[in-house]
């Protein structure tokens, strides 16, 4: 039987494609059901320095292992001040404090929005970032496979969208590859064929081919293309007259408050995945990434402003959306962590444990989680890499069942038992 | 770019591309006070240290790629050092900063900071540029790579060139590999380990599958690689040995290799540049267009250069890039790219897919084009920007 929701999300997307949607239409469509619970994965890739990024200035070993890139603990004269990326450490909790250049998480810790999960990572030992990040990618340390937050979507409702899986990157990554349909959104704002006629031939090639990887390809592209422009059509301008989806224009940060602007790459990804969801496009799953973090020299050069970006486009996507980041969780994760003790050259080269970072409306935070391994000698992973005490799946496996509602972690991390839940959500 | 397009060796063209990849450098990548090094760098990378030697011995074209200054900049060797360095010669920290000659090799911002080892290049060189990850080493080899490595450095940002540095080498005894390398063995340290990759039964297998992944398919068969990894052996790796067992192979010449790959988006530019026979004048908007469908040219940020397999280029907006770039060369609005489609005026669209695509187009592409433009009287311009879209096009 044809239901009316599934009457209107096609006549909403057909008519739109003709350019004749009626604004009524398509937004009976978004009101019908499109508002999801979203969880959105930033990949942090080339193996993130934990130590340096949530400071274990408490344990009296850090200083020692770090005795030029160690930071300065927090000064508590300056607790309001804002050092810039290149300050003292921000005290979270007198053991731990956040690397200055994620000033703008420190708004989301105090409104305990923002969770860290201490010494968390893979079980696998691997020190390849290829391997390692293919391994997390898949959910299953040591194989590779489809990507965990594919299975964690479970099979589709009636009126499930086609930007049900978005992937804020120019390919789709490892993560949201499998089963169910997903789509890589690189650069949105020259995602359009112009020609009518020209698409509409195109669009035709694509459904005929015998090529069944191209059609599958055609198919996903041009369906998010015309639900993508449906949308715009129904969207006010952006301030200063620029049409919706399209990027940011750089202005003055103001008043200290984050901005995308200030959060480089993934600013934009995360401004683009912001949209979506606020004009209720269905989306479940999503993933974004950023890269660089693999820093073997001149560390304390890099790392600040590549927090600074990362921490400001995350706080500003949680900033823009509101009220509605009581759908949105937000994790991050990077392959493995760095060497505890500094290497010759300003840097450090590749280890084992790193942390991971839980985020939104119902996120439990202010709260450092995970058991500290320590820094001792005889504490580490192969005596020189921060030990792992929460397994990334642990993580992962309390969102997939809390936010995404999925009842049945074994197709999703196949073979895994979590350990006791840290209790991340709120319930 | 203009070599891509123009060359008459199309073969050396793509295997300097598929090198390059494999060797992969960051060009955009800031050493300390150096900026901008890695652009002055990249041409030279390129030209001296990849192309001699595509079709020579691997074993010459890991050295040149070690010793260059891109490469040794990207994995950080130049300023990996033994640990006690810091405390001889001009690390002391006493000496700081003089006109002393060894002072000159290290750029003066990161004298304070480079004290030791750093294992990025020793990791590297085993992982992804000879033995693969698992190729069969250890933490405690790459810890003896990165020893036998130290003292190959640059001399400085203003005279980019391969410099050994012997204050900087740790002289202590090696293994690598199970191979044992004496104490006080100097700059021989790192060519021994070079000889011990390029040798390695694991290397001639890594790279046997790499080239059958670029020229045959992304999932290669398994008696081909084989048959590719004994003719590395038994060659002392001679890359054009291994090619021709490559291209005289059954496998290569089967169905199933047909039109297997993906182009790249470097591949899907120059492919529809020269289809064209357009006439580049300047490369500037072709490399942003190859860098929005998601190619940014060597500006890869990670060591293992770009996944070589179709998944990588097929994203939705990417694929639409793609799409998009044929038509605005077929329709002359590509800046810097000329086209002149005289010679297929009065064609019909079957002849024009066919001088396009060099072979007849699939019926299912022919027939979305005539039933699509039915009734009318098309330029080929507009023809072409179809073909150059088409499925049948995004292959090779």
């Amino acid at each position: 039987m044809l239901t009316r929701r599934v009457f209107l999300r096609g006549s909403a997307i057909a008519m739109a494609g003709m350019g004749q949607a009626p604004m009524w239409l398509a937004r009976a469509a978004a009101a019908e059901g499109r508002r999801r619970k979203t969880l959105v994965a930033i990949f942090m890739r080339g193996a993130a320095d934990g130590l340096n990024i949530v400071v274990p200035f408490g344990d009296p070993r850090y200083r020692e292992v770090r005795p030029t890139l160690g930071l300065q603990p927090p000064q508590p004269r300056d607790e309001n001040q804002n050092n810039g990326p290149f300050g003292p450490v921000i005290d979270l909790d007198g053991k731990f404090g956040l690397h200055s250049g994620l000033r703008p998480f420190k708004e989301l810790w105090d409104k305990k929005q923002l969770a860290i999960v201490e010494a968390a990572g893979s079980p696998d030992p691997s020190r390849s970032h290829f391997d390692a990040q293919d391994y997390m990618e898949s959910g299953t340390p040591g194989k590779t496979g489809n990507g965990w937050l594919n299975r964690a979507l479970g099979d589709p409702a009636q009126d499930a969208s086609p930007l049900r899986a978005v992937a804020l990157s120019n390919r789709v990554p490892r993560t949201l590859r499998g089963e169910h349909e997903a789509v890589a959104l690189g650069n949105v704002q020259d995602f359009n064929i112009s020609d009518q006629e020209r698409l509409a031939i195109l669009r035709n090639m694509y459904s005929l081919t015998p090529d069944a990887t191209m059609r599958r390809t055609g198919k996903d592209a041009f369906e998010a293309m015309k639900m993508l422009q449906s949308m715009a059509k129904d969207q006010p301008p952006n301030e200063g007259g620029r049409p919706p989806f399209s990027p940011g224009a750089a202005g003055p940060v103001q008043n200290n408050r984050p901005s995308y602007n200030a959060g480089g790459q993934l600013g934009r990804n995360l401004q683009e995945l912001a949209r979506l969801i606020k004009s209720d496009a269905g989306v479940e799953a999503a993933f974004a990434e950023v890269d660089g973090w693999d820093h073997h020299q001149n560390e304390n050069n890099q790392l600040p402003n590549l927090l600074n970006q990362f921490s400001n486009a995350i706080a500003a996507f949680s900033q823009d959306l509101g009220d509605r980041m009581e759908d949105v969780v937000i994790v991050t994760m990077s392959e493995f962590g760095r060497t505890v003790e500094e290497n010759g050259t300003g840097g450090t080269d590749h280890g084992h444990g790193s942390l991971m970072m839980v985020l939104g409306g119902t996120v439990e935070g202010g709260k450092i989680y995970g058991e500290w391994p320590g820094l001792e000698k005889e504490q580490l992973f192969e005596g020189r890499d921060l030990a792992v005490t929460t397994d990334f799946r642990t993580v992962l496996s309390e969102l997939v069942l809390g936010h995404l509602g999925r009842n049945d972690l074994s197709s999703v991390f196949p073979g895994f038992k979590p350990s006791p839940l840290l209790g991340l959500l709120r319930s | 770019m203009y070599r891509a397009v123009y060359s008459n060796r199309q073969l050396e063209e793509v295997l300097v591309d598929y090198w390059t990849n494999h060797f992969n450098v960051d060009s955009t990548k800031n050493v300390g006070m150096a900026q901008n090094l890695g652009h002055v760098l990249i041409g030279s990378y390129e030209r001296d240290a990849i192309r001699p030697h595509v079709l020579g011995h691997f074993r010459d074209l890991l050295l040149a790629t070690a010793r260059h200054p891109a490469m040794l900049y990207y994995l950080d060797n130049w300023e990996s050092m033994a640990p006690e360095s810091f405390n001889v010669g001009p690390f002391a920290p006493r000496r700081g900063i003089v006109n002393g000659v060894p002072n000159s090799i290290i750029p003066n911002g990161l004298l304070r900071l480079a004290h030791g080892l750093n294992e990025n290049y020793g990791r590297e060189i085993m992982e992804l540029h000879t033995l693969g990850v698992k190729g069969g080493y250890t933490q405690a080899d790459v810890i003896a790579v990165a020893r036998c490595f130290t003292g190959w450095t640059v001399r400085n940002p203003e005279n980019p060139e391969f410099v050994f540095a012997p204050f900087m080498h740790d002289f202590g005894e090696k293994t690598v590999l199970g191979h044992r390398i004496p104490a006080d063995g100097g700059e021989e340290d790192g060519l021994k380990a070079i000889d011990i990759l390029a040798h390695h039964p694991s290397t001639a297998k890594f790279i046997s599958l790499g080239l059958a992944r670029h020229f045959v398919a992304d999932h290669p068969p398994e008696a081909l690689v084989d048959r590719m990894t004994q003719t590395f052996m038994k060659t002392d790796g001679d890359l054009r040995a291994v090619m021709e067992t490559m291209f005289r192979s059954p496998e290569f010449f089967s169905e199933g290799a047909w039109e297997a790959r993906v182009k790249s988006p470097l591949e899907m530019a120059a492919s529809t540049i020269r289809a064209m026979g357009a006439e580049m004048t300047d490369a500037w908007s072709t490399v942003q267009r190859i860098s929005d469908m998601g190619q940014a040219l060597y500006a890869k940020a990670e060591p293992t250069g770009y996944p070589d397999v179709a998944e990588t280029w097929l994203g939705a907006t990417a694929v639409i890039a793609r799409m998009n770039f044929g038509a605005a060369v077929a329709s002359g609005e590509l800046p810097g790219v000329s086209v002149d489609t005289s010679r297929w005026q009065g064609m019909d669209h079957r002849s024009i897919a066919k001088a396009l695509l060099g072979h007849d187009a699939s019926q299912q592409t022919l027939d979305a084009i005539a039933t699509g433009l039915e009734g009318r009287n098309p330029s080929p311009a507009v023809v072409a920007s179809l073909v150059l879209g088409s499925p049948d096009f995004e292959r090779r």
